[in-house]
């Protein structure tokens, strides 16, 4: 079974997300984020497992704070997730750190 | 009646106590029961509790069904939106849908195959998302890529096309397009987002090296094409991540998998998509619906 998937605000104000970014959890994630306005940093270090349904609400994040003149900036990823925003071209759309 | 308690004597001095469950909506055949109960038991059971089990379990059942009803739905409105690949003289074409099976959501996989006089354009892509939802989007980006291809003949300008679509409605959605030319002898690969189409060679599969450009709905564009030469012999196998992804697989070693299954395909195509699809199934079980396609010059 996916584990379920958590969201811890940092000290520096970082979004910690930990567990599996797929469709299973995509809308939890939606909603966790629904009110972040301005620039957001996700450190998706913890992240091992994102399928297309988790990518697109990234997608989705990226875009609502880009229309409102802010940003999704991606601090941290682990190779695995790294490489499938790179299959899926998704590192030319989103900004990692 | 929906809570008729039913007692049996196990004739050896304890009773056994059943209540039915019944379906509102369809048909379920179970009871709740308690075994063992001892004549001076009997007043102590909660009946209440096990009226109240009874129906948890009616109402879980139901929504089990209710679910699967939901998805056989999305299923054959899915299956209804995949065309009938062409038979085109010169180029053998096979392709395959792969649903994960009961329990689970319909993916958002297709292809098609758009033939021209020009060349023949082979499509295979994802929409994210679950569910009736997800064939509608699937029912709207289809006919935008057909369009365009058939218009304008040209890979890229069907994925701008698609891009705005998937942009203006909030959809992701990654796509191959493979354009074969009339020689079939070049098969031309741009990629929005999606992973590399495998050739085969008589001597030997690869995974493609392709420049991969953004994904449908990012609004970004530019998906840049790379040549590669179809010889006689060779195949070159369009699929989604469906087929390739599980949670326990690093995606390029599902790329890995995937060569090697079409390496030693036999090569016959509708022969070649099942190994493939026996082989990437056996082995991992499917985390998400799945597409394939194999074309061959002939």
């Amino acid at each position: 079974m996916a584990e379920e998937l958590e969201i811890v605000l940092t000290d520096d104000g970082t979004h910690l997300v930990r567990g599996d970014l797929d469709a299973h959890s995509a809308e939890a994630f939606e909603a966790a984020m629904a009110e972040v306005e301005g620039t957001v940093r996700l450190d998706l270090s913890a992240v091992d497992f994102a399928d297309s349904s988790g990518l697109r609400v990234l997608l989705g994040l990226h875009r609502r704070l880009d229309d409102d003149g802010g940003e999704l900036r991606i601090r941290s990823a682990g190779t695995r997730l790294r490489r499938l925003l790179s299959l899926t071209g998704l590192d030319q759309v989103l900004a990692l750190d | 009646m929906a809570d008729e308690l039913l007692e049996l004597d196990a004739g050896d001095g304890t009773a056994t106590l059943l209540l039915p469950i019944d379906g509102e909506q369809a048909a379920i055949a179970g009871f709740v029961s308690v075994s063992g109960v001892r004549a001076w038991e009997r007043d102590a059971v909660d009946l209440d509790g096990l009226r109240q089990l009874a129906v948890r379990i009616r109402l879980v059942v139901e929504a089990a069904l209710e679910y699967e009803r939901r998805r056989a739905a999305a299923l054959e409105l899915h299956r209804a939106l995949l065309p009938v690949v062409p038979e085109l003289a010169d180029l053998a074409i096979a392709a395959r849908y792969v649903p994960v099976g009961f329990g689970a959501d319909v993916g958002g996989d297709f292809y098609d195959v758009v033939d021209t006089d020009e060349a023949t354009f082979v499509v295979v892509g994802d929409v994210a998302g679950s569910g009736l939802r997800i064939a509608a989007d699937m029912g709207r980006l289809v006919p935008v890529l057909r369009a365009e291809l058939t218009r304008h003949r040209d890979a890229g300008r069907a994925l701008d096309a698609a891009d705005q679509l998937c942009f203006a409605d909030r959809l992701f959605a990654t796509a191959a397009i493979v354009t074969v030319d009339r020689d079939r002898s070049v098969a031309e690969v741009r990629s929005a987002g999606h992973p590399p189409p495998i050739l085969r060679r008589p001597d030997g599969a690869t995974a493609a090296v392709i420049d991969v450009g953004p994904p449908l709905g990012a609004g970004v564009g530019g998906w840049s094409a790379t040549n590669e030469l179809l010889g006689p012999g060779s195949a070159l196998a369009l699929y989604t991540d469906g087929l390739i992804a599980r949670s326990d697989l690093a995606a390029d070693d599902g790329i890995e998998l995937l060569r090697c299954a079409l390496d030693e395909a036999p090569d016959d195509l509708e022969a070649a998509c099942d190994h493939v699809v026996d082989e990437l199934t056996s082995r991992h079980p499917l985390a998400d619906d799945a597409a394939l396609v194999v074309i061959a010059p002939r």
